[in-house]
């Protein structure tokens, strides 16, 4: 059952993927991201990671999704495709091929799962968002602050 | 299903990114193959983590999703600025070095 | 008496150090004490003579230089023969320093010139009495520069600065080939002692080959051909320099070095027919120079090479013992000759002998010393320079070459022509000057020398069994060499005498004889024309080096600057997508150089 899953899940994450990158049209583009990052959620769910694929759904499609569509709505004129020349397509597709490669030299087999399962639960992020990473958890409020006020500066061309 | 399969999978994901972020002349949709590098990140961090049971990959996750949606929206404000000082978004023109 | 050696070395040492820092501010403004010092020298340097007479050689070294673990020495030696050197070097100094006070008088650096006087001294008799080559090396380039600051004494003269640089050049090649032998020398033999070369091993080839360029020096120093180019130059220093180094004492040390060295020069056959050869070369070309010159200075100078090329002649034939006393008696008379020469000139205020005249019946006394000295060059007996000359002819003849001896006849003949062509014109034509006898302080020395010259003679009874080799009086040489001195000072005093013809007529016969002979065979011209081609040459060298391969190089490094940065431009374009390639493409090789390293099972990572 898991396998199943998987394996479709895996190619849909793929073409999905593919087609957002080498579409014509941006909006097509930012849908298929929203369908990608889906399948990713779904990836997670299969790895008992529940609350960090709820989210993934929430902040990427709600969020990062919807905004680019927004934008790209107000300004039209975003939606322009440039084709890339030939030489760019066989470049690119080497580089990234041998990328891949060499990713996959430090691939090594591993087991399936090393320790008892029933460790993850919501309950247990929150406690240790709390304690031990509460740190990291301030500082991602005051970024969150500091982008929130970059974007006002920015939008009002840079005067207060 | 083994934790290498995720691993390879992710590794092709990021790839299709990198090809992306490579050849493509459109910002935004450079954008759209980052945030695909991303979460194939992203899927790397939670495949370890359940494999070693343990939730520093899942949080790290969280963070990463967090600071990613801030991300693009300073990228998307970036890309406005832009398309109003040089009325295009081709990466290809904008340029300010000449020769 | 090794304290005698010394002080007698030291003192004119110490005279040229206080005359050149306070000289201004003693009595007579220093001459006085350089004087005195050197008369001190002079008897301690009898004493010497004495000694080694009755007691025999000394030597005596002290350490001098420290090279790696051994020391070079420099020492003394002291036998018969530098004895006599060291009597006769102070002894003429002395002399020249007296005659100085009245010729120098009233010249405004007058303490420095005898500051470089005594400094002369001291390092010609440090030449005389070193026991080891290099030990003589280094007072011979001393006497070198003494002689270089004396010539150009008159600082305002071009004429002597250059004299003066010339003189030093010259004789720098022939210091060059002396280094050179001192240097194979101690390779081949491990000392440059003298008494220890002489009776070492070496096969004929290496010490002939150290024994010519030990020559080298002699040749170079005593103006032999072809580095005999500088003397007549060096005429332009003071008179009494004239006197005392460039006929007396310095270029005699390269006779000297050749007499030091016998031994070592005989262990190869080749040497002494060199020292011959050139020696008579010398001497004929320079009596034919003598025979034309104008100049009173010039024809001494020419008459000096020719006597030297004289005492090599002897030297080379094998009469060590005829050299020597030739040099003893040159020594006297040719000083005596330079002296006079300075009276005259300060009398009559020129240098050229066709403008003097009548000096004969003004200048009593120093017509009489010059006369005494021209016969004893002319080699008149009972004045020394017959039997000095004598020696020499006899031990030409005893070679047993004929043309030796002939040539060396003829150069007897034209010597005695020359120097009564001298005497004939200078002091016996008819003249209306009005000319004063020079002062006594003059006139004394050359009293002196007159004196010695007369007795010298006599030393021969008793001079022969102190030297080598015996001279073996053949009548035949004797009878010959009288005739033809007396015949030349016959023709000489036809010529300019009696009138049977003129100089012009002869010159208008054999004008180009004349016109070789004046310009000294062109030597001095061909010497010109070699150093500037070469200098020319090498000077055009070292442009072309300089335009090319510096030049060239500093500018390449710029041009190599700026073309590098003009092709690694275009890496930075501006656009951000070449820049994620490149971001990629160095991750990818990062990458791949650690999986190279960590997983993929090579050693060493």
């Amino acid at each position: 059952m898991e396998s199943v899953l998987f394996w479709i899940l895996g190619v849909i994450s793929i073409i999905t993927a593919f087609n957002a990158i080498t579409g014509k049209n941006l909006f097509y583009n930012l849908l298929l991201l929203a369908s990608f990052v889906l399948s990713i959620a779904g990836f997670y769910l299969l790895l008992e990671a529940d609350f960090l694929a709820l989210v993934q759904v929430l902040i990427y499609v709600g969020g990062i999704v919807v905004l680019l569509l927004f934008a790209i709505m107000l300004v039209p004129k975003l939606n322009v495709h440039f084709t890339s020349s030939f030489f760019t397509w066989v470049g690119g597709l080497f580089l990234s091929l041998l990328f891949f490669i060499l990713l996959n030299l430090f691939l090594e087999a591993f087991p399936l799962a090393l320790y008892e399962k029933g460790h993850i639960t919501l309950g247990a992020i929150a406690s240790l968002l709390f304690t031990e990473y509460f740190l990291a958890f301030e500082i991602f409020g005051v970024i969150l602050l500091i982008v929130m006020v970059g974007i006002v500066i920015i939008v009002r061309g840079g005067e207060f | 299903m083994p934790l290498i399969y995720y691993l390879a999978l992710s590794a092709l994901l990021f790839s299709l990114g990198v090809f992306g972020v490579l050849t493509q002349r459109n910002a935004i949709n450079v954008l759209i193959s980052f945030e695909i590098m991303l979460n194939a990140v992203n899927l790397t961090l939670v495949a370890f983590s359940q494999f070693f049971q343990l939730l520093k990959g899942q949080i790290f996750v969280l963070f990463t999703i967090g600071v990613g949606a801030a991300e693009v929206a300073m990228a998307l404000i970036i890309i406005f600025v832009i398309f109003k000082t040089f009325k295009t978004i081709d990466l290809d023109e904008i340029k300010l070095m000449r020769g | 008496m090794e304290y005698w050696v010394l002080a007698l070395i030291i003192l004119p040492l110490l005279s040229f150090g206080l005359l050149s820092f306070v000289g201004e501010k003693l009595p007579r403004r220093g001459a006085l004490l350089s004087i005195f010092l050197m008369a001190i020298s002079f008897f301690l340097s009898l004493g010497v003579l004495y000694k080694v007479l009755i007691e025999g050689d000394l030597s005596f070294f002290y350490n001098w230089l420290p090279v790696g673990k051994i020391f070079l020495k420099a020492g003394f030696l002291i036998d018969t023969l530098s004895a006599i050197m060291l009597v006769l070097v102070t002894l003429i100094s002395l002399l020249i320093q007296i005659y100085s006070l009245g010729y120098m008088a009233g010249e405004e650096r007058f303490s420095w010139f005898y500051a470089v006087l005594s400094l002369f001294t001291a390092s010609m008799l440090g030449v005389v009495a070193a026991s080891s080559y290099l030990f003589m090396y280094f007072c011979w380039e001393l006497m070198g520069l003494c002689s270089y600051l004396l010539i150009g004494f008159w600082k305002e003269r071009e004429t002597a600065l250059a004299a003066a640089k010339k003189a030093f050049l010259v004789t720098r090649l022939g210091d060059l080939a002396f280094l050179l032998g001192i240097i194979y020398l101690y390779f081949t033999v491990g000392t440059t002692e003298i008494l220890r070369v002489s009776t070492s091993t070496l096969t004929p080839a290496k010490a002939g080959l150290i024994s010519l360029l030990l020559f080298g020096g002699a040749v170079g120093k005593s103006a032999q051909f072809p580095l005999h180019i500088w003397l007549p130059d060096a005429m332009e220093g003071p008179t009494p320099v004239s006197a005392f180094l460039h006929s007396a004492t310095m270029v005699a040390a390269g006779v000297y070095l050749v007499a030091r060295s016998y031994s070592l020069f005989s262990l190869s056959p080749t040497v002494f027919q060199v020292i011959t050869f050139i020696g008579l070369l010398t001497s004929f070309l320079a009596a034919t120079m003598a025979c034309v010159a104008r100049e009173i200075k010039k024809i001494l100078a020419y008459s000096t090479i020719s006597h030297l090329g004289y005492m090599m002649l002897g030297l080379g034939t094998g009469g060590l013992g005829a050299g020597v006393f030739h040099l003893i008696s040159h020594a006297f008379f040719k000083a005596l000759l330079f002296l006079g020469a300075g009276c005259m000139i300060h009398a009559t205020h020129t240098h050229d002998i066709f403008e003097m005249g009548g000096l004969f019946k003004r200048m009593k006394i120093t017509s009489i010393a010059f006369l005494i000295a021209s016969l004893s060059l002319a080699g008149v007996p009972p004045f020394s320079g017959f039997f000095s000359k004598d020696e020499i002819l006899t031990s030409a003849f005893a070679s047993g070459w004929w043309g030796i001896f002939i040539i060396a006849l003829i150069t007897t003949f034209l010597s005695a022509f020359y120097i009564f062509r001298l005497f004939f014109i200078a002091f016996l034509r008819e003249s209306n000057k009005e000319i004063k006898e020079a002062p006594p302080i003059m006139t004394f020395p050359m009293i002196i020398l007159a004196f010695l010259s007369i007795i010298g003679g006599l030393w021969k009874v008793s001079f022969a069994p102190f030297l080598e080799e015996e001279g073996e009086i053949l009548i035949a040489v004797l009878l010959l060499s009288l005739g033809l001195s007396l015949l030349g000072i016959l023709v000489a005093g036809g010529i300019y005498l009696y009138g049977w013809t003129t100089e012009e007529n002869i010159r208008s016969r054999l004008t180009w004889i004349y016109k070789l002979i004046e310009n000294k065979y062109y030597l001095d011209h061909f010497y010109g024309f070699v150093t500037e081609k070469a200098a020319f040459g090498f000077s055009c060298v070292c442009r072309w080096f300089d335009h090319q391969a510096i030049n060239k190089g500093i500018d390449g490094f710029a041009i190599l600057i700026r073309v590098g940065g003009k092709t690694i431009r275009p890496v930075q374009t501006g656009r951000l997508r070449s820049y994620m390639w490149i971001i990629f493409f160095t991750l990818c090789i990062i990458l791949s150089i650690y999986w190279w390293f960590t997983l993929s099972g090579v050693k060493g990572g």
